[in-house]
Formats: structure tokens, C-alpha cells, sequence
């Protein structure tokens, strides 16, 4: 692998901010937003732009400053980093059209906020992604962390500012009593911090201290709302759908995984994770959460609720992927990180337009909404097939590799897990699509003639379902980065 | 060398110019007074950069050999410390001018006199050489600072009495030592002294010397449990005063406990007596706990920042007295650090008293939408002393917690975390009151403070990220030559 400094992923992320500062000034709703679109395009464009040189086996890299001995702020572009900068720029994008149907046809207030701070958020989530070693991981996961605040507490009413509170317990509270002495730990024993010295950390500890740095790390980084530490993830729904989306399906939750995925890598490395034995631990503790989160979807009314204890469920399927410790089961985790975001924020946008559309938040009371809403309707049920892994949508790609990752390990009982909660997840989202076509007169809350949300709401929605269709068939750039990360 | 000379002459100068003026009945008390910091400012920044070029560096004053004069010793530690006083007395002061004059119609230029004649005397402490000559500029900078803080709420006469008594104390404790120091070496020039005392290291004179002052420095410190002074004395104290003396006292202090730490305490002193370093880590520990604990109570916000101080002395100690290599380096940063981020935040909260008229919690509903510019900027010290990168709390404490590890000294270690997780809780309390209620009181003046308040205010939160960044270079430059004869 050979490093050259190139300015593109400090540009990538540069370009993200521009939306700040001139959505501040901006003297109009629409000129705000037109910066933001600016932004969001650019930084998808610069992302994108090193898609050649990193699947030539390159690693664009760039140090900002030395700041500790052996953990300089620097950024370096992988195959891993990429996968997950791809889709969340990307996203980012159809998020903004989205939003501004969303955030006019409810006359939110405060929306410059909420834009501004929307664009520190990606450019928090880029920078974790672009991260060379553990601090400057760190550095962004916090911004993360503070920037999405005030997007939680945005209705600035007694339920957010409850919400909010939850939220910052869970993440910073994990981060800072957890993460953030394990770093400083493995700073002070190895010397490095950088990613690519992985395996520093053989030898230097007893097994029982490194068994205790993998648990601080693996719940440290709360954001991946592994069990029990997954209670911010319903709370911070109070948040405008648009946040719900792309922020807790996407970018938030799945830098969560990316730092588990970097530590296991990029910290312990897979030898000696193996050596340890310590793949059975993270994939229990995935397992568990897996099931246990998809079982308490089951029982949830709120579609938004919903959504979240499914997303639970689904970023344990990414955290299980790492912990299977090989190459197939690592490139259905990070194939799941592009699949679960297209199929989940698709799912998202859609509670947003049924609300927008109709102020309906409970799924006991959609039944018949296909009728008003079918395009919509049309949109979640390929979305939850792409969430339950049935062909042909993206999310089958994924999980067949887990399942593969899993035969491999020769564990049978991993698998069957896998399935089962595949099940579970096929029992809590079929029902809403089946009722919402399917019903009598009598049992129909919504009614024809088909009234969607503004089209800004629709037509985003669309897309992404249609791209978890066609991630099936073409995977291309996202399966070639998940097969390169994981090693093959 | 004569810019440190001029560093620390100029505020003295100063302070009789604004006495001068206000016998003559002018009104330029403010210009002179910023005048004066921003020569001090800018020698002290000259002073900075020729020791970073041309290494440590030693000035007589009036050229009088250094057993008999005064020698300033001026290493980048001290240099770029004193930079750092005169600029944030500088910044602090900017835009006070209607604050000051509004509050003290008759006394202004006392007012001037005083803050000058305390940022003298912090910068003088920071760069003599001379054991006795820092006891008189610890006096000057007292007497000073007695009479601002009693210039402030109802209550700060008695804060300030309080703050006398035991600052006296601590002062005489030290000069006794100073005094016992003396009979036995015979010089009270440190190098020289630091030359001597190893020989006789182990004789119980220059123990019970140490000791004293120790002990005298710990109570100007505030450390727990000499700490009552401290949360009324910066409570009651003007805010402005209050943004001098809070971010600057327990620094100055810190600094010179690392100062005596590095070159004055012979090894064999601590080594003769082991316990004395775990005390005062324990001691650092309680002062942590009980800073957290008691800032949990608070409800006002300036009396929630004294105890933050009072906690941030505990990391400073701490530091220094686990005694290995990444403790000392984290302590001298967190003393740049703090300076800092208690600057800007005391700062930040001088502007709200300023529009509010107070700062209890009650009064700080909504002010994320009427101060929306000041609450950026307590909102960057916030999350410096939670310790989040970039801002520079953040690398100080990586430091204190790393050597809190290397030491093996968990409880230390587990206070650090503790006192982060603490700190978030504390600030955000705030921020909710001032993002979730509304005030609607009527009457009240809507808007931000005047731009004089707010580009101060914007320069001390922007060098929290810069100072964070330039880590290395600090320990590099400043750490690492200063522990370099400890090996």
C-alpha cells in the first residue's frame, strides 16, 4: 500500500462547512439552500474523486498537525473510510432535497439552525471516515457528538430537552468514561495510535487488560447503540425526520460501527483479536442486541420508534460482521453499512411523508394509507425487503456474506441467529405494508384518490428505493471498497 | 533582555499613571491602562520569541551580580506564561470601559490602579529568580487583588477578608521557610540556592523549610483543603476583576510550585520523604471530587465556574506531584490551558452579567437566542475544560491522565474522568436554561454586547482551538528543555 499526500479529503471536507457560513448570511430561504445543495455536491463530487486512485490500491493521505507524539491530526483516505464517506455524502444530497420539502411543508421554525448544523454533522461524519489514527477519530466523533445536539433538541419543547439529555448521557458519557481512556491506554502503550500499525498492543498487556480495552472500546463508541447502551437511539427521534434519516440511520449510528470496525482492524488487528479469542464476545454481545432490539420492534406503535429499535437491530448486524473476524463475514458488515443506509433512510422518508402528509405517527392507525399514500407505500415495502435481506435488493448482498462469514467460522448457531432475526425483522415491517394495502372499507383509516407529500418528499424517497434495487444488481464501487477493506 | 524588564514594568508604570490622571481629574484612565498591557504584551511576546531562538536566558536587574541583585530567569515556560497575563489582562479589560465608569463614578482610576498593580505583580512572579523578591510581589499582587475583589457584590467585603486572612497566612508560612532557607544557604537567589541545598538536602531545617513553603503556596493556590477563600473570592469579586484574578492566581501559583518542583527541590527531599508527594496527590484528588460535587450545587453560574477552578487546581497538583515525565508535561499545560479556557469563560460570563445584571440561573433563560455571540464563546470554553479536541483542555488532560496511568494512580485517573463527565453535566445544565426557556420578562434589553466586549471575547475562544493545535510545539519547545536536566 503506498501513501501520497493529496488536499482532497481536507477539501472534501472543507467543502462541507461552506454551508455554514453562507447559509448563515444568506439573505433568503432559497439562496441558503441553494449553498447547501453546493456543498452537499461538492463534497460527494471531491469524496467521489478519489474513488480510482484508492481502488488502485492507494491511500491519499494527509497530516494537519503533530499534536502528541505518535498521534498527529491527519487524514488518510482507505477502501473502509471511502465506502462509508460514499454513502454518507451521497446521501446527504437527497437528504437536502428531502429536507426542504419536509422542513417548508411543516413551517419548522429555525431552519437556518438546523442547516447549519446539519452540514457540521456530515462534515464530522466525513472526518471520522477520513481519519488516520484514533485521536483525530476521536476529535470528529465528539464534534459529531455536540454538533447533533441542537438538531435532537431542535423543537426546543420539555420532550426534546428530555431527549436531548438522554443523548448526550449515553454518547458523551460512554466516549469520555469509556473511549477516551482506552485511547489515551493504548496511546501510552504502543506509542501509536495510527491505524496502520495495527497489533501494537500484542504482548504488552495481559490477556484479562486487553479483554477490558475491546469491552471500553466496543461500548465507548455508543453511537454503534450496541445493548444496553441503545437507549439514545428511540430518545433522539423527537428529532425533525430529516435528522431521523440520515443522521440516526446513517451517518451518527453508523460512525458508531465504523470506530468498532477501525478498532478491531485498526487497534487490536484480527491476529490478535483471533489469537484472544475475542471474536465470540463481540458477536454475543452483536447477537443479543440483534435479536433482543428486533423483538422490542415488534411491540412498537410509533413507525418512528420502530425504525429505530429495527436500526438497533441492523447496526448489530455490521458489529457482528467485525466480530466474526474474517474476510466474507467483514464484507457483508461494511456492505451492510451502504445497504442498511439506503433501505433505512428510505423507510425514514417515508414516516416523514405520511406525517407531513397526514400527521399520522403510530403505525395502529396507517391501515388503508396505501390508498393515499401508494407511491410511498410502494417505496417502504421495497425498503423493508432490502432491510429483511430478500433478493433483489441490496440488503440480501449483505447478509449473504455475513451468512458466508458465518459458514466459514463454522458456527452454526451464528447463522441460524442471523435468520431468526431475519425473520423477526420480515414480522415487524410486512405487517405495516400488508395493512396499509391490503383491508376492508371498514378497517381503512386513509382513503383514496392518492395524495402523496410535496414532491420534494417523494421523489427522494423513490430514488433511494430505487438504488437499493439497483445496489443488487450493480454493487460495483461499494462491493469492490467493502472486499478490499475486509482483506481480500 | 530588557522586554521582560519593560513586560512587567509597564502595568506598574501604568498604575501610577491612572492614579496620576485621576487626582488630575482626566478620564483616559482606560487608555492608559490598555496602553500599558499592550506594551507589557507585546514585550512579553519579544521576550518569548528571543528565548525560544536563543535558549534560557538569565537578566540582572540594574546589573547587579546575582547573589546581591535581582536575576530574572527567563526560559520559554515563563515567558510565553507572562505573554499570556498581559494579553488576557488586556483582552479582559477591552471592553469595559462603560462597565468600569458606570460602576465606579467616583473611583475609576483606583479601579485602573488596582488591575494594573495585580498584573504586574502575577507577571513579576512569574519571572524572578529571587525567593524573596517573589514573596514581595506576592503581597503586591495580594494587596491588589484584596482591595478589587472588595470593590464588587455586597457580599465581597467579606469574601475579600476572608481571602486576607488566609492569604496572609499562606504568605507568612512561605516567607518562613524563605527566612529558614536562608540561615542555611545564605543566598536567596534560586540557582544559587538550587546549587547548595542538595548537600545539605537531608538536614530537617531545610526540610521543615520545603515544607513551608509548600504549604504556603498550596494555600495560595487553593488547593483543598486551604480552598475556602477561593469560591467567594471569585464570586463576589467585579467581573471584571474577576476575569483577571480567576484565570491568573492558581496558574501563577502552579507555575512556581513547578518551578521549585524542577529546580529548587532537591530529589533527596522527596525521597526522603515519600509520602508527602501521595498526600498532596490525595489532597488533589479530594480538591477534583469536591470541586465537581460543590459546582453541582451551584446556582449561579459564576460561583459554578469557582468551583470548577477550585477542581482545576486539583489537576494541576496532581500532575506535578505523581512526579513522572507525562504528569509534569500535562500540568504545565493545563496551566497554559486553564489560563485560557477560564479566561474565556469568565469572560463570557462578564458580558451576561453585563446585559443581565446577574447570573443566576434564572436569569440566563433564553440567551442562546438574545447573546447568541457571547454564548458561542462560553460554549467553546465549555468544551474545553470537558476536554474535547481540538480545544487545548483537551491534550492537557490526555497528558494528566496518561501519567495518572504511568504512576499507576488510579483513583487520580478515575477523578480526571469523573470531573470531565461532571463538567458536561454542569455546562449543559446551562445551556439548557438558556436554549430551552424563554425569558419573557419585560423590559429587558435584547441583543449581544457591544463588539468591544465580543472581539476580545472571539480572540481568547479562538486560541483555545490554536493553543490545542500548537501541543506539540509546546512540548516540544517548552516541556521538554524545561524537564530535560530531571533525567
Amino acid at each position: 500500500m503506498h501513501a501520497d499526500m493529496t488536499l482532497a479529503p481536507l477539501l472534501a471536507l472543507a467543502a462541507a462547512l461552506i454551508a455554514v457560513p453562507t447559509g448563515i448570511t444568506a439573505r433568503s430561504a432559497n439562496l441558503r439552500e441553494a449553498w447547501t445543495f453546493l456543498a452537499a455536491g461538492l463534497a460527494f463530487c471531491l469524496t467521489a474523486s478519489m474513488i480510482p486512485a484508492v481502488l488502485r490500491g492507494d491511500c491519499p493521505t494527509l497530516t494537519i498537525a503533530e499534536v502528541l507524539p505518535g498521534a498527529a491530526l491527519a487524514l488518510r483516505v482507505d477502501a473502509m473510510g471511502l465506502l462509508f464517506a460514499l454513502t454518507a455524502s451521497f446521501l446527504w444530497i437527497v437528504t437536502e432535497a428531502y429536507a426542504i420539502g419536509y422542513m417548508r411543508g411543516l413551517s419548522e421554525h429555525a431552519q437556518t439552525r438546523f442547516y447549519a448544523y446539519f452540514a457540521v454533522s456530515i462534515f464530522a461524519a466525513l472526518g471520522v471516515a477520513f481519519s488516520a489514527n484514533l485521536l483525530t477519530m476521536y476529535l470528529f466523533y465528539e464534534a459529531l457528538s455536540f454538533a447533533t445536539y441542537p438538531l435532537v433538541a431542535h423543537h426546543q419543547d420539555e420532550e426534546s430537552r428530555r431527549s436531548g439529555r438522554t443523548y448526550l448521557t449515553y454518547i458523551v458519557g460512554a466516549s469520555i468514561a469509556l473511549a477516551l481512556p482506552a485511547m489515551i491506554a493504548v496511546g501510552a502503550l504502543t506509542g501509536s495510535l495510527d491505524f496502520a500499525h495495527a497489533g501494537g498492543l500484542a504482548g504488552k498487556l495481559p490477556d484479562a487488560w486487553l479483554w477490558a480495552l475491546l469491552v471500553m472500546f466496543l461500548f465507548g463508541f455508543a453511537k454503534a447503540a450496541l445493548m444496553p447502551l441503545h437507549s439514545w437511539l428511540p430518545a433522539a427521534m423527537v428529532a425533525p425526520t430529516p435528522v431521523s434519516s440520515l443522521l440516526h440511520a446513517v451517518a451518527v449510528v453508523k460512525v458508531g460501527v465504523f470506530c468498532i470496525y477501525r478498532v478491531v482492524t485498526g487497534v487490536f488487528g484480527v491476529d490478535l483479536l483471533r489469537g484472544m479469542g475475542a471474536g465470540g464476545l463481540i458477536t454475543f454481545v452483536a447477537a443479543a442486541t440483534m435479536l433482543t432490539a428486533s423483538a422490542i420492534a415488534l411491540s412498537q406503535d410509533g413507525l418512528k420508534r420502530r425504525l429505530a429499535f429495527s436500526t438497533i437491530g441492523q447496526l448489530a448486524y455490521i458489529v457482528f460482521g467485525a466480530g466474526l473476524l474474517n474476510a466474507a463475514g467483514m464484507t457483508g458488515g461494511l456492505l451492510h453499512i451502504a445497504a442498511h443506509a439506503f433501505g433505512k433512510i428510505t423507510l425514514f422518508f417515508c414516516a416523514g411523508a405520511i406525517y407531513v402528509a397526514t400527521h399520522e405517527k403510530y403505525v395502529s392507525r396507517m391501515a388503508g394509507i396505501g390508498r393515499r399514500m401508494p407511491v410511498t407505500m410502494l417505496a417502504f415495502f421495497i425498503a423493508s425487503l432490502s432491510i429483511i435481506g430478500i433478493p433483489p435488493t441490496a440488503g440480501f448482498l449483505s447478509k449473504w456474506h455475513l451468512l458466508l462469514g458465518c459458514i466459514e467460522g463454522g458456527s452454526w448457531w451464528l447463522a441460524a441467529t442471523l435468520l431468526l432475526s431475519s425473520l423477526l425483522n420480515a414480522a415487524y415491517f410486512l405487517p405495516i405494508t400488508y395493512r396499509a394495502f391490503f383491508c376492508t372499507d371498514e378497517e381503512a383509516q386513509h382513503a383514496g384518490p392518492a395524495r402523496e407529500a410535496p414532491l420534494l418528499c417523494v421523489v427522494p424517497l423513490c430514488l433511494t428505493a430505487l438504488i437499493s434495487v439497483g445496489l443488487f444488481f450493480a454493487p460495483g464501487v461499494f462491493l469492490d471498497l467493502a472486499r478490499m477493506a475486509a482483506g481480500h | 533582555m530588557h522586554a521582560a524588564l519593560v513586560a512587567v514594568i509597564a502595568p506598574l508604570f501604568g498604575a501610577f499613571f491612572c492614579v496620576f490622571s485621576g487626582w488630575a481629574g482626566g478620564k483616559r484612565e482606560h487608555w492608559i491602562a490598555l496602553t500599558a498591557l499592550a506594551l507589557s504584551a507585546t514585550a512579553a511576546l519579544d521576550a518569548l520569541l528571543r528565548v525560544l531562538k536563543g535558549g534560557p536566558q538569565t537578566y540582572l536587574l540594574g546589573n547587579w551580580p546575582a547573589p546581591f541583585g535581582i536575576a530574572y530567569t527567563l526560559d520559554p515556560l515563563a515567558c510565553a506564561l507572562v505573554f499570556l497575563i498581559a494579553a488576557g489582562a488586556l483582552l479582559n479589560l477591552w471592553g469595559a470601559r462603560r462597565e468600569i465608569a458606570h460602576r465606579y463614578p467616583e473611583k475609576d482610576h483606583t479601579f485602573y490602579a488596582l488591575y494594573l498593580l495585580a498584573a504586574a505583580g502575577h507577571m513579576g512572579m512569574v519571572v524572578t529568580g529571587d525567593v524573596f523578591n517573589f514573596y514581595v510581589l506576592i503581597e503586591i499582587t495580594a494587596l491588589s487583588c484584596y482591595a478589587l475583589i472588595s470593590m464588587g457584590s455586597e457580599r465581597s467585603e467579606l469574601a475579600s477578608l476572608n481571602y486576607l486572612l488566609l492569604g496572609a497566612a499562606g504568605a507568612s508560612l512561605y516567607l518562613l521557610g524563605v527566612g529558614f532557607l536562608y540561615i542555611k544557604t545564605g543566598t536567596l537567589n534560586l540557582p544559587d540556592m538550587a546549587a547548595i541545598l542538595p548537600a545539605m538536602a537531608t538536614a530537617p531545617a531545610v526540610g521543615a523549610a520545603l515544607a513551608l513553603i509548600l504549604l504556603g503556596v498550596a494555600v495560595k493556590m487553593g488547593l483543598f483543603p486551604f480552598h475556602g477563600w477561593l469560591p467567594g473570592a471569585y464570586g463576589e469579586a467585579p467581573a471584571v476583576a474577576a476575569g483577571l484574578v480567576a484565570p491568573m492566581t492558581t496558574k501563577v501559583m502552579a507555575y512556581v510550585l513547578v518551578r521549585f518542583q524542577v529546580s529548587l527541590f532537591p530529589p533527596e527531599f522527596l525521597r526522603a520523604a515519600p509520602a508527602l508527594p501521595q498526600i498532596m496527590v490525595w489532597l488533589s484528588v479530594a480538591a477534583i471530587l469536591l470541586g465537581a460535587v460543590m459546582a453541582l450545587y451551584q446556582k449561579n453560574l459564576r460561583r459554578m465556574l469557582c468551583f470548577i477552578v477550585l477542581a482545576e487546581v486539583g489537576y494541576m497538583a496532581g500532575g506535578l506531584f505523581l512526579g513522572n515525565r507525562d504528569a509534569l508535561t500535562g500540568t504545565v499545560l493545563h496551566i497554559y490551558a486553564d489560563l485560557a479556557m477560564t479566561l474565556c469563560v469568565f469572560m463570557a460570563a462578564a458580558n451576561i452579567e453585563r446585559r443581565r445584571g446577574s447570573l443566576a440561573f434564572e436569569k440566563l433563560r433564553g440567551l442562546f437566542g438574545t447573546m447568541p455571540w457571547t454564548m458561542a464563546g462560553l460554549t467553546a470554553g465549555a468544551l474545553s475544560m470537558i476536554g474535547v479536541p481540538p480545544f487545548c483542555g483537551f491534550f492537557s488532560k490526555w497528558y494528566l491522565i496518561k501519567g495518572g496511568m504511568a504512576a499507576g494512580h488510579w483513583p487520580f485517573v478515575a477523578a480526571l474522568v469523573l470531573s470531565s463527565l461532571v463538567n458536561v453535566l454542569l455546562f449543559f445544565r446551562v445551556f439548557e436554561i438558556a436554549f430551552f426557556e424563554k425569558d419573557e420578562r419585560p423590559g429587558l434589553v435584547a441583543g449581544d454586547v457591544s463588539a468591544a466586549r465580543l472581539v476580545p471575547l472571539a480572540a481568547v475562544a479562538l486560541s483555545l482551538p490554536l493553543l490545542g493545535l500548537a501541543t506539540g510545539q509546546i512540548v516540544e519547545r517548552v516541556v521538554v528543555p524545561l524537564l530535560a536536566p530531571l533525567t
